[in-house]
């Protein structure tokens, strides 16, 4: 990592479930660098487990 | 989540954990431990191999342990990233056990035993913690026997066994005989809203009951014949937009029936396996046995277990349920008591997806503020277009995918099949087509052999086609000349059985690729210049957090509100609830923040047109004119007004929860209601919501508010009785505060809409409320000096019909502005550039308004916050000289794109606007003069598949 | 399915393989196809799938090329009402597609032959069904009278 003087420009984001992934890519977006870090081995947490969703039932995937 | 691993400003960490975290906000330093995978993550291809050669066979933990896997293993077919990972606990490769099978079938050369992982030092502005929640462990509760009977599961089971893909394939069976059930009961609040020595957590875990009746629907769809479902509830929540009606429409199953009761017990049949449940039906108090075939437990949401550890790491605390504590003063749910440290979704309590979704938006807005955006580098290298005018040179490539795809289909054969088709100059095969080698020959023979079109016949192009298209760019390109034929996911997967016959589709498949590579056309991605501003219409709590957020981030913002002064609703409040802040402070503080800001605020003003596109709106206002590149939506809601119903407007003591509101405005704490103290005041709840005629959808906000307000009336000494449907009190401390109303001595009735409570009274005064005692049978008649009318949260329709008019975008059946994902895209609209926050969208309270408005910002600067917007060319155009200016297409579209132009003096004809075209193509399929060319997918390039297909067959 | 397909290499009579085109919309049922694929759900491979961004794009014009150049039967599908994503492409789809039936009547051939489905990024199952299903309906109609090279095997 470079060490840069003031402020940084990384975020880092816990967790990489739907939550954490939303917030990944806002930032990303908007060209901030982001670390997005997760506990299991992949990502996609909870969502991933579901089999749709409601009301629209969406697959989760 | 594929998004996310392919971004190029994303470095994506799994299997790591933050162990230290050190400095201020804007200035933190971060020390990630990487765990080691055992697989080199750079050279693993997610082939699956070496899955078939290890010996080791486990539960996996991501079917609920209801499946098996081996000790190398993926987590889940579409895991980010596909790196495959040794379960090192299992593995029969360690000190003493010398098993290296998955060493020896590795092509690649991508397994590392030795692998001890890595500490990684980050340095970063900002932290958000979405760490989500864990699933309450039924087996807590003895009294249900979960884990001891066999057919009794939880709801994360259930959605694995649902799931066609999971380890009964989507058939649903029983465990103890795998054979399908003809009852299923469905126990809500299992962990949730406990009481007692079995309590579990005392909140509401706020999906499980849409969880319950969405998994109802579902078992119905997956196994028609289904006898009966039993759902056992306390309170039915469905609290969020869409849900009551969707509620509502599962009433329509015959087979599904809602038992108002908490079951005490579940019992097992020792012979066949049927579970008893033990249950008083409140409605009816009546004590019955029910057998079922299989019995699913609604298992709560808990604190995750690993929360104490990383509040210790963050410096944060937990608050009593073990979530992480939110900093309540400034009204949104968003903060923590560190500068710079941010919570959103599950990790601070619990929260359904769009919410989650709304507010991970709204915590990566406020994290922005603390970093310096550095645009990420792109390569400055100027690369030289190859020339691609001349007639086709079609490069094939064969991508063996290991053994994935050469294991199933003749790879010699393709290869000299794909040789004779016509304009083919080159053909190659490759072990793994995507590796950086593979990519490499690919590039190396294009130029070599002056190719001008590529096809590789390897796997999807949904995970794909930009890797190659990344390549094909690389050395001038276009990678709209490059096309993926899928013969691995839609071929040798699913025609293992008959190798010859999946070899000659193959072929068939690379002939239609190669028909279409002919026609492909270069297309140039086109950038728009950017207005680097916002337009903010509505001054309210989500309209002012937008603006503050987004003026921090230095951004110009326009805030316009229509009435005389900012603060929305809050001015119309006297306190917020959970955590009971005064409504005029909040109001006052944000209004003066946006006071002191950059924010243009205009009040009294309102927008009279709008037109133009991304990046490039131009607004008219009553208060002057200006550009701006987006738009957040913030107008907020109406409030149903009564009309005759309970006695409204016949008695003055009838009065809704805003004039009580206003009642204890005024009188400042003493409860005073026109000079007099009431002795008694019954609540009824849902006017003007959950009704189709009125309302169809749940306010949601109106049973935390009741119980916020029969709170402050009880303490006063007033005798409250609540008239209710459910109980909905979702959301941050709902439910503690609905306990302790109960304590209180607030009490709570019943009732239905079949047998609607009857105000009476003399003259112009209601004296008593007639309801119908469920339990009892019998009408109590409960005296009363007030009736409060809670009265439903309904899209304000003059200002929403006029907005909808000016920007098109589309409302839902319920009048709120629709979003344009219900999950997934909470805050955007299906026009690009305009964004909802609030109740615009839908009722909402204070704190989610606030994490919306934040959203929303987070959006906005994702957008303005860049020079330029990149649009993709895979649009439609129209061919001016074919068009006859019919607006079929301008009918049609649902992003408004074509529009009817005049393209000389007295000839009209359409055009597409290239900024608003998704690309879909669905103009070009109706248009009836085949005026519009959807690219990439022109009429030319299927007949030529079509042609190539039918007319001359293998 | 698997057993399907072993039961027809095991008889020795030659049957009739139906030609059949498969529109498919990339974002749910060529996803679906794929996810068929994922979960290795073995299913009949007398099929070829054209990828269209929408089922909307499916004009009738590509249906009827496909019968007019000999197809045995063509499939349409898209995502599921309230999954498309592009709104209500879907529903456009099914306007277009009653207008097909109208042209693919005129043309005598048995309705049968030609079909609109929703099949969801998540059904994978439901996609191998699907087609075997429809390719089994379409074996037992036989050759499409316009088609004049029919293929057995």
């Amino acid at each position: 990592m470079a060490q840069r003087p003031g402020k940084a420009n990384g975020v880092l984001v816990l967790g990489g479930g739907i939550t954490g992934i939303q917030a990944a890519l806002d930032l990303a977006a908007s060209q901030a660098k982001v670390y997005l870090v997760e506990k299991t081995p992949s990502l996609g947490g909870r969502m991933a487990q579901l089999d749709k969703t409601f009301p629209t039932m969406d697959c989760a995937i | 989540m594929m998004d996310a691993g392919r971004h190029p400003n994303i470095e994506v960490l799994t299997n790591s954990e933050l162990v230290r975290f050190e400095g201020r906000a804007g200035n933190f330093r971060a020390t990630v431990k990487k765990y080691p995978r055992y697989v080199d993550e750079a050279l693993c291809t997610g082939c699956g191999q070496c899955v078939n050669d290890c010996p080791v066979i486990v539960p996996n933990e991501f079917e609920v342990g209801m499946g098996a896997r081996k000790a190398i293993y993926s987590p889940f077919p579409q895991a980010v990233p596909n790196t495959y990972i040794i379960d090192r606990v299992n593995c029969l490769n360690d000190q003493f056990l010398v098993c290296t099978n998955c060493q020896k079938s590795c092509d690649r050369d991508a397994i590392r035993y030795d692998d001890i992982g890595e500490e990684i030092e980050l340095h970063v502005g900002a932290v958000v913690v979405a760490t989500g929640f864990d699933v309450y462990e039924a087996s807590r509760i003895p009294s249900y026997g979960y884990g001891l009977y066999h057919n009794v599961l939880t709801n994360m089971e259930l959605e694995r066994v649902l799931n066609a893909s999971g380890p009964t394939r989507g058939h649903i069976v029983r465990p103890s005989d795998h054979k399908v059930p003809k009852k299923i009961a469905f126990i809500q609040c299992v962990g949730s809203r406990g009481e007692g020595k079995e309590a579990g957590c005392e909140y509401c875990s706020r999906f499980c009951c849409m969880n319950a009746v969405k998994d109802c629907m579902l078992v119905k769809q997956h196994e028609p014949d289904i006898e009966e479902l039993l759902l056992f509830y306390i309170d039915l929540r469905a609290a969020g937009k869409g849900f009551e009606e969707f509620y509502q429409r599962s009433l329509d199953m015959p087979e599904l029936k809602y038992i108002r009761g908490r079951p005490s017990k579940i019992m097992e049949d020792p012979e066949t396996k049927d579970i008893f449940v033990y249950v008083e039906d409140v409605e009816t108090g009546k004590v019955d046995k029910i057998r079922v075939s299989m019995a699913i437990l609604s298992a709560g949401a808990v604190a995750a277990a690993a929360n104490p550890d990383l509040a210790n790491v963050l410096g944060i605390e937990l608050d009593e349920n073990g979530f992480f504590e939110v900093e309540t003063r400034y009204g949104s749910p968003l903060h923590t008591a560190r500068q710079g440290v941010y919570i959103c979704g599950c990790a601070a309590g619990v929260n359904d997806v769009s919410d989650s979704v709304s507010q991970g938006s709204g915590a990566a807005a406020e994290a922005e503020k603390f970093i310096e955006k550095i645009p990420v580098e792109t390569e400055p290298v100027e690369i030289k277009e190859l020339d691609t005018s001349g007639p086709p040179k079609v490069g094939v490539f064969l991508c063996h995918c290991g053994i994935n795809i050469a294991g199933v289909l003749d790879i010699d054969s393709l290869k000299e099949y794909a040789e004779s088709i016509p304009d083919v100059a080159y053909v190659e095969n490759n072990l793994f087509l995507c590796s950086d080698e593979g990519q490499r020959l690919m590039q190396n023979k294009v130029v070599e052999h002056g190719l001008n079109r590529v096809v590789a016949a390897a796997c999807t192009p949904r995970t794909h086609e930009p890797v190659f298209q990344e390549s094909c760019e690389q050395i001038g390109l276009n990678p709209y000349l490059f096309e993926m034929v899928n013969v691995r996911d839609q071929c040798s997967w699913v025609h293992t059985g008959v190798p010859e016959i999946a070899t000659e589709k193959a072929k068939e498949m690379i002939k239609l690729g190669v028909a279409k590579a002919r026609h492909l056309q270069p297309l140039y991605r086109k950038s728009i210049p950017v207005n680097q501003s916002a337009l903010i219409i509505g001054g309210g709590v989500a309209g002012m957090a937008a603006a503050l957020e987004l003026d921090a981030q230095g951004m110009k913002v326009y805030l316009i509100e229509k009435e005389g002064r900012l603060g929305g609703r809050l001015n119309n409040l006297t306190r917020v609830y959970p955590a009971n802040l005064s409504a005029f402070e909040l109001a006052r503080v944000m209004v003066e923040k946006v006071k002191a800001s950059r924010v243009e605020a205009m009040a009294g003003t309102e927008v009279t047109g709008i037109t133009g596109y991304v990046g490039n709106f131009d607004v008219a206002t009553t208060n002057g004119n200006f550009k701006v590149g987006t738009i957040v939506l913030a107008t907020g809601a109406g409030i149903y007004e009564p009309k005759d119903e309970f006695g409204y407007g016949k008695f003055d003591n009838v009065i809704t929860n805003q004039e009580l509101e206003d009642i204890l405005h005024d009188t400042k704490g003493k409860i005073q209601i026109h000079g007099d103290t009431p002795k008694n005041v019954v609540f009824i709840q849902c006017v003007g919501s959950r009704d189709a005629e009125t309302n169809p959808g749940c306010s949601r906000y109106c049973c935390p508010t009741t119980i916020k307000q029969a709170i402050r009336l009880r303490e006063s000494g007033v005798n409250v009785t609540v008239l209710h449907r459910d109980m909905r009190t979702v959301g941050a401390k709902a439910e503690e505060h609905y306990r302790r109303a109960r304590e209180l001595g607030v009490k709570f009735l019943r009732y239905t809409p079949q047998r609607l409570p009857l105000v009476t009274g003399k003259d112009n005064r209601a004296t008593s409320v007639e309801i119908l005692e469920l339990a009892l049978d019998r009408i109590l008649d409960v005296d009363t000096d007030y009736v409060v009318l809670a009265a439903g949260m309904v899209p304000n329709e003059a200002s929403t019909a006029k907005l909808q008019d000016i920007l098109k975008v589309p409302r839902g059946a319920d009048g709120f502005f629709m979003e344009r994902h219900a999950k997934l895209g909470p805050v955007e609209t299906t026009s690009e550039g305009v964004f909802l926050a609030g109740c615009v969208s839908g009722p909402k309270d204070i704190a989610d308004s606030l994490a919306q408005g934040s959203a929303a910002a987070a959006k906005v600067a994702s957008i303005i916050s860049r020079d330029t917007v990149n649009l993709e060319p895979t649009t439609c155009i129209i061919e001016p000289s074919l068009c006859r200016a019919c607006s079929m297409c301008v009918d049609m579209c649902e992003y408004h794109a074509p529009s009817l132009v005049d393209i000389a003096p007295g000839l009209r004809a359409a055009q597409i606007n290239q900024a608003l075209c998704k690309g879909c193509g669905t103009c070009a399929s109706w248009c009836p003069t085949g005026a519009i060319v959807a690219l990439h997918f022109t009429d030319q390039q299927i007949n030529s598949m079509l042609d190539a297909l039918l007319l001359d067959r293998v | 399915m698997a057993v399907r397909t072993q039961q027809a290499k095991k008889k020795t009579k030659k049957e009739f393989i139906p030609n059949i085109v498969v529109f498919a919309c990339n974002w749910c049922s060529y996803a679906g196809a794929d996810n068929a694929g994922t979960n290795r759900m073995q299913h009949s491979p007398h099929f070829r799938v054209i990828r269209t961004m929408c089922s909307g794009r499916v004009t009738p014009g590509f249906v009827l090329k496909a019968f007019k150049l000999g197809a045995d039967g063509v499939l349409v599908s898209g995502c599921h009402f309230g999954d498309c994503h592009y709104i209500f492409g879907n529903y456009k789809a099914v306007e277009q597609f009653e207008k097909t039936k109208g042209l693919v009547k005129t043309l005598g051939l048995d309705l049968k032959r030609v079909r609109l489905e929703w099949v969801s990024a998540a059904e994978g199952v439901r996609w191998a069904n699907l087609i075997d299903e429809f390719v089994g309906q379409i074996a037992e109609l036989g050759p499409s009278p316009l088609n004049h090279k029919p293929k057995y095997g």
